[in-house]
């Protein structure tokens, strides 16, 4: 553990300097951010000025589902970054050279590019998640709390899952990233309320592709809203997606021939 | 993305009946069109210019008998078309799967000027992309700045929301002058023949006058730039 945190420290290191070395880049990417940010709060506050709630949730109920939609994606892409990087190892051969590395293969590949922006603007979306929720309607206490942070622990780690799978599909197909974007593209989903959608969508972002568990779970266990057989079921698919991808990995490592080395 | 707007701006709009003034079914027309004009007019390829001027390759194309801006133009289109062939065929299947009633313009003038300005929305989209791959002259982080434009002109545009809904804000306002909206949603108003930008002609003159204007920069700035070009690399 020790150990990993210091190869995680050191290639975070590395990547911030390789930040400070791009500035424009770097600004305008961080402002890129924000300003997407900025936008889709934008729309939700004029939302509001036309109704009084979304299928039934109030503003600071949708601005929470907006904000730890944001708040798990910023911190899947601050920490598991390096699944973009992979699929060159693979064609040219060169995960030859991470495998006998005296660090876990897979903790490697996820981790080796820390993203500096989506940390900074992590810890910004954490403090105006906070604000939002002591703006709810409701009474909450430290279960609700806890719960909500058990919740997005559990959906980080079918984010891993996601991600262990696109790099095990990479080394099968060779070729092969988009299910990353299809996972990029589809947490957006999430972004909203899931009454939104009819009950065929909830269902299959719930139980098929867990969209839903990943991102509506938490704000509802928070609202109160999420009975123990929804927890039951949101733990069950974590372990699901995360052992399965495991798994996976584990057999697609096999059959890695390193060809193009 | 196009099943999340779906959902919610029709769920908002048979919550109310109406919503921003759009029914369930203009709104629903709206977020289709969306993703169809996203294809033809954004495209994925926009990025390929500034790249060759930053690794050098961009020297190949200054040797050619025609010009570099008409080769990135048709090179772009020609994924944009194959694009725009998915995107149709990606809103019929949901339009068969949703049950979705499309609100389709009565006569002709309509359809005309709404050809007009999808043609002008795809130009000034690529003067404005071609301004900003020009930066890669003067400096090889041309990309971050791209990554802030695409996000703005997503937004300013009308692709994620009819900018009807910041309408009596200063927002509207701002984004009104702005030539980004000319992209995406003055095409889709005079398709819908409703709201600001439902007048035809206007907008059709104000896509032109901009046109005009993106050009003459576009020449300007590649006139400073190609004599700041190295062609490194090759």
């Amino acid at each position: 553990m020790k150990k990993h945190a210091r190869v995680w420290l050191q290639l975070t290191n590395c990547a911030f300097m390789s930040y400070t070395t791009n500035r424009l880049d770097t600004f305008s990417y961080f402002i890129g951010k924000t300003v997407r940010f900025g936008f889709f709060a934008l729309m939700i506050f004029s939302i509001f000025r036309f109704t009084d709630n979304i299928s039934g949730y109030g503003k600071y109920e949708a601005l929470l589902f907006f904000l730890t939609f944001n708040l798990i994606d910023s911190l899947s892409q601050a920490l598991f970054r390096g699944v973009y990087v992979f699929k060159p190892d693979v064609q040219r051969g060169q995960l030859d050279y991470l495998l006998p590395k005296p660090v876990n293969t897979l903790f490697y590949i996820l981790s080796r590019l820390t993203d500096m922006l989506d940390i900074i603007f992590s810890l910004l979306l954490i403090v105006l998640t906070m604000l939002v929720i002591q703006r709810l309607p409701i009474t909450w206490g430290g279960v609700e709390m806890g719960w909500y942070t058990v919740l997005i622990i559990l959906g980080l780690l079918i984010i891993i899952g996601i991600h262990i799978l696109t790099v095990a599909i990479t080394i099968r197909t060779e070729e092969s990233d988009s299910i990353i974007w299809l996972y990029r593209r589809g947490l957006y989903l999430g972004s909203f309320p899931p009454e939104i959608f009819n009950s065929t969508g909830q269902f299959l972002f719930t139980y098929i592709l867990p969209i839903f568990v990943i991102v509506a779970f938490p704000v509802k266990a928070l609202l109160g809203l999420l009975d123990w057989q929804n927890i039951l079921a949101a733990l069950g698919l974590t372990i699901l997606w995360l052992g399965g991808a495991i798994l996976f990995w584990k057999s697609s490592l096999k059959k890695y021939s390193s060809a193009s080395s | 993305m196009i099943l999340l707007l779906y959902f919610l701006w029709v769920t908002l709009a048979k919550q109310t009946g109406r919503f921003a003034g759009f029914t369930p079914e203009e709104i629903a027309t709206y977020v289709l069109l969306v993703n169809i004009l996203r294809a033809f007019v954004f495209g994925n390829q926009t990025r390929l210019m500034a790249s060759d001027i930053n690794k050098g390759t961009f020297s190949v194309n200054l040797v050619k008998p025609f010009s570099s801006v008409s080769y990135y133009y048709f090179h772009e289109l020609a994924e944009r078309v194959i694009g725009t062939l998915a995107a149709i065929a990606e809103t019929l299947v949901l339009t068969y799967l949703l049950k979705i009633n499309w609100v389709i313009p009565n006569g002709y003038t309509v359809w005309i000027y709404f050809t007009l300005a999808t043609i002008l929305a795809q130009l000034i989209y690529f003067s404005f992309s071609t301004l900003l791959n020009y930066l890669a002259f003067w400096s090889r982080e041309a990309m971050g700045p791209r990554f802030l434009f695409e996000w703005i002109l997503e937004f300013a545009s009308g692709a994620y929301f009819p900018l009807t809904i910041l309408m009596g804000g200063v927002f509207f306002s701002i984004l009104y002058k702005l030539p980004f909206i000319y992209m995406i949603y003055h095409p889709i108003m005079i398709f819908l023949q409703k709201g600001p930008g439902s007048d035809m002609p206007v907008v059709v003159y104000g896509g032109i006058i901009w046109l005009v204007i993106l050009i003459i920069l576009n020449r300007i700035m590649f006139n400073f730039g190609i004599k700041r070009y190295t062609s490194e690399g090759i």
